[in-house]
């Protein structure tokens, strides 16, 4: 729901890693994972990116390619690690996420599956020679 | 020559808000003041919740100061700062959540001499805040029997992120035909042993355990 923010926080990161590269003419893709748990959707983030890179000589046309990260947990108490167990209500049809141990019932963290993480920016560069 | 080149990195945006988070809960540590962020569905009762507590903890000899969050205009802010208390507007504008970049300014706009707790509205919203912690030492999250008995199922992750869940107009469950005991094994069920408060703030009811479930007594 917030993905204009999401939008130009990663404008500002793949700009700022783009700055290393000085003859850069134009990024070509970005390569994003959005956690499960995070709120941050897809297509309206394209969508948002779209919108305020259009103005950007860099990074006009600029592809994003999303893929979902995994949700993973660590308990706290046994040290398993390991996707989460979701638990099936029939009453309700409905998939709630159980946030404990699926082997021992203990309190776990969430260790994967919240980000919003930037993996790889590919991008132009012009050397300046012929050819 | 145009030649392609990958520059590999591992940059979470989301960490941004978690630092400055970090860096909001060691500036309040600093000042010995409590904190606690509520969250919370729209009118569930979140701002009902803060004048009790805060009426409650200036009984008790305590100093609260509040931060209301709303997308726009300052009813809630009123409200409290009519009971005496110090209190900061947060307009979010555009986003429908405080990050931890608003609750900072905010933090800086509060005379934080004059307060040891410190008390935050958030945006009525059961998704976007989950995804920005403030920096609280306790977040908690409000819904209230009017708004059915799924809200926990729609929303677990909010509720994962919670420390305590509160939920409030206790005093309509009978006319709600709401069934306390089915949220409550939600609750359970997105976070075994989770804290679960029954409070019913028109009336002042449980008002004392929450307060006890959020560390403040
Ligand atoms: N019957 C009953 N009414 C309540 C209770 N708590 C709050 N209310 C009423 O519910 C309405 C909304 O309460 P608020 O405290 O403004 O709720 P809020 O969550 O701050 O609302 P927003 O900030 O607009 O999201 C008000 O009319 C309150 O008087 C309760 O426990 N029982
Ligand atoms: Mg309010
Ligand atoms: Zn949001
Ligand atoms: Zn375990």
């Amino acid at each position: 729901m917030h993905e204009l923010q999401i939008a130009s926080d990663l404008m500002n990161a793949v700009l700022e890693a783009v700055k290393e590269h000085p003859n850069a003419s134009r990024v070509e893709k970005v390569d994003l994972s959005i956690g499960r748990l995070s709120f941050v959707g897809d297509e309206q983030l394209r969508f948002c990116w779209g919108a305020i890179t259009d103005e950007c000589k860099l990074l006009k046309g600029c592809k994003l390619d999303i893929s979902e990260e995994e949700v993973e947990i660590s308990c706290r108490s046994c040290g398993y690690i390991g996707e989460m167990d979701v638990s099936e209500d029939p009453m309700y049809h409905f998939l709630l996420p159980v946030f404990a141990c699926p082997e021992c019932g203990g309190e776990v963290d969430i260790t994967r599956g919240k980000g919003v993480t930037i993996s790889n920016v590919r991008l132009m560069i012009d050397d300046g020679v012929e050819g | 020559m145009h030649q392609l080149v990958t520059i590999d990195m591992e940059k979470d945006l989301l960490e941004a808000n978690r630092r400055l988070a970090n860096e909001n809960h060691r500036l309040l540590k600093a000042r010995g003041i409590r904190s606690v962020d509520l969250m919370g569905s729209i009118g569930s009762g979140k701002t009902l919740l803060i004048e009790r507590i805060s009426m409650l903890l200036k009984d008790r000899g305590h100093r609260p100061g509040v931060i209301t969050g709303d997308v726009a205009g300052d009813d809630d802010h009123k409200r409290v700062s009519a009971l005496g208390i110090p209190a900061v507007n947060v307009n979010t504008g555009k986003e429908c959540h405080i990050d931890a970049h608003l609750a900072e300014h905010a933090i800086e706009d509060m005379d934080l001499g004059s307060i040891d707790v410190l008390l935050i509205e958030n945006v009525g919203n059961l998704v976007c805040p989950a995804d920005f912690p403030l920096g609280t030492d306790k977040r908690a999250v409000v819904i209230s029997v009017t708004e059915g008995d799924d809200m926990i199922r729609k929303h677990p992750v909010i509720f994962r992120e919670a420390d305590v869940i509160v939920i409030n107009k206790s005093d309509l469950a009978g006319v709600m035909e709401v069934d306390l005991d089915v949220l409550k094994r939600d609750a359970n069920t997105v976070r075994p042993n989770s804290r679960v408060i029954v409070t019913d703030a028109k009336h002042g009811v449980g008002i004392e355990e929450l307060m006890e479930a959020l560390g403040l007594i």
